[in-house]
Formats: structure tokens, sequence, C-alpha cells
């Protein structure tokens, strides 16, 4: 196969995606949050190059995989909120994701630190 | 203000209608969400347009979903499930709109004659109800009919295999390449 521009964004997408996932996963481990306040603050994370269009259909993933469960709650201020909880799964989930994204990062450490000095 | 609710409410009429694949629950649900979604984003000040922009056309939205549980329905043994992600995906991917209906109608076409073939045979056999037996039975063709309608049977059944792990490689490629862009 030849390494062109499609395969590089593909690779792009792939990294972003499993970091993503994380990301995600990491932002309701202290506390459910609803959709609009996840999104948006995954959005607004300008590194990560998520936008809500695709946010949303990932938190579904999450879900069907079992890995956050949702609850509904009405709002004060307009219409019902859904908010995004981890399950036992999601929370072992994480954990595991974690401990490779740390490892990965240092043993990516090691070499880059060498070709940026 | 009367456009901008016409302009939401297009917009989730629209995503509604794009969603049509999907069940009854899973759509009601998924509306909800991203009319809470606008409905929170107008309230912190952001304007409609630039909300709608960031979510996508509902088309491509809706999309977004559906390969999310294009992928979960194809690890799923129901041949039903499988059928119903192939129909999906034949919207989705040029090339689904050729393989899939080829291994649909290969997969089915080839399971309904074998079928056919081993009544025949048995019919021929004179095993069959009254009405349906043939006289004179001629042995040797009554079994050839029933190898051969089992071998198209077993044809017929590979197809569907084929059919269920298409739809999942076509199902992942396309959530690689959509996801995030």
């Amino acid at each position: 196969m030849v390494w062109n521009e499609d395969s590089a964004a593909e690779w792009a997408a792939q990294l972003r995606r499993g970091v993503l996932e994380l990301c995600v996963l990491g932002a309701i481990a202290e506390e459910p949050r609803y959709g609009y306040e996840l999104v948006t603050a995954l959005a607004a994370t300008a590194p990560l190059a998520a936008v809500e269009g695709t946010v949303y259909p990932l938190l579904r993933r999450l879900k069907q995989a079992g890995l956050v469960e949702t609850t509904w709650r009405e709002s004060t201020s307009g219409p019902p909120r859904q908010y995004y909880r981890l399950t036992p799964i999601g929370r072992r989930a994480l954990r595991s994701m974690r401990t490779s994204w740390r490892d990965l990062v240092q043993g990516v450490d090691t070499f880059a630190g060498e070709m940026v000095g | 203000m009367t456009e901008q609710t016409d302009a939401r409410s297009d917009y989730l009429q629209r995503f509604d209608h794009s969603l049509a694949q999907m069940g009854a629950a899973d759509r009601m649900e998924l509306v909800a969400e991203i009319r809470s979604h606008i409905a929170e984003a107008e309230q912190a000040g952001s304007p409609l347009e630039g909300i709608l922009e960031r979510l996508g056309t509902p088309d491509r939205l809706a999309r977004g979903y559906a390969v999310t549980s294009l992928v979960s329905n194809t690890q799923a043994r129901s041949p039903i499930r499988v059928v119903r992600a192939a129909a999906l995906l034949t919207t989705m991917s040029l090339s689904s709109l050729l393989v899939v209906p080829v291994l649909v109608v290969t997969s089915l076409g080839f399971v309904v004659s074998g079928v056919l073939a081993v009544l025949a045979g048995i019919a021929g056999l004179g095993l069959g109800p009254e009405t349906v037996r043939i006289s004179p039975p001629t042995y040797a063709g009554a079994m050839a009919a029933i190898a051969v309608g089992v071998g198209v049977i077993g044809v017929g059944l590979l197809a569907g295999l084929g059919l269920r792990a298409y739809v999942s490689w076509a199902a992942r490629a396309l959530r690689t390449a959509r996801l995030l862009n």
C-alpha cells in the first residue's frame, strides 16, 4: 500500500477516535454530565478536533457498548436533559485506557524528545 | 423569531426523517437529545445557524448514528438484523449497492431452490404426501435431486455468511471514514 494523504488522514482519525473515547469516559468519571455540557466541553478543546455532530454518535456507541448509561432528568430552564455516567464496565475500560495512554505517552516521549532537541 | 423556530423544527424534522431505518424508541430518544442540545446552546447565547452547522446536516448526523448502530447490528446473529444492516449500508456506500443485492439474491435464491430440489427428490422417492408423489419414481434421479439440493442450500448459506462478513467489514470501514471526517 502506498502512503498518501488519505492514509495520513485515516491514521489521524483513528488516533483521535481512540483518544476521544478516553476523554469522554474521563469527563464523566467524577460526576454525570448532560449531553450539551459534555459535548461542548469536548468540542471546545481544539486539539481533539471533535465537533458536536461527531461526538453525539460516539456517545451513542459507548452506550450501546455498555460503557456508559443514561438517564433523562427535567431541567428548570428548558427541555429534559440526558445525563451520561459510567457503568462499572466503563470504569474498568477507563482505567485500562488511562494506563495505555500514559505508557504510550511515556514511550513516545522517550524518542520524540531526542528528535525535538 | 418565527424564522428561527422554523429553522429549528425543520432541522429536527429532517433529522427524524433521516433516522427512518431505526426503531421508533431510538428515533424518539435521538431527536429528543438533539432538541435538548439546540435549546441549551441557544440559551447559552449561540446563534442558531452556528449550532446547526456544528451538528452537521440532519442527514449527515443521522448517518453518524446509523453507522454506530450498524456496527453493533453486524455483530448480531439474527439474519433479519444483518439484512436490515445490509439494507442501510446500501444507502451509504456505492459498492454496497452492487455487492449487497447480489449476495442477498444468491443466498435466498440458492436456499429456496435447494429446498425445492430436496422436496422434489423426497416426492420422487415416494416418501412425500400422496398428492405430490410422482410415479413411476426413479430412485437414482430422486437421490441425485436430494444431493444437489443439499449442495445448493450449502452454497446459499455460504453466500449468507459472506453477506454478514461483508456488512461487518463495510460498516467498520465506513465508521473509520466518517466518524471523524
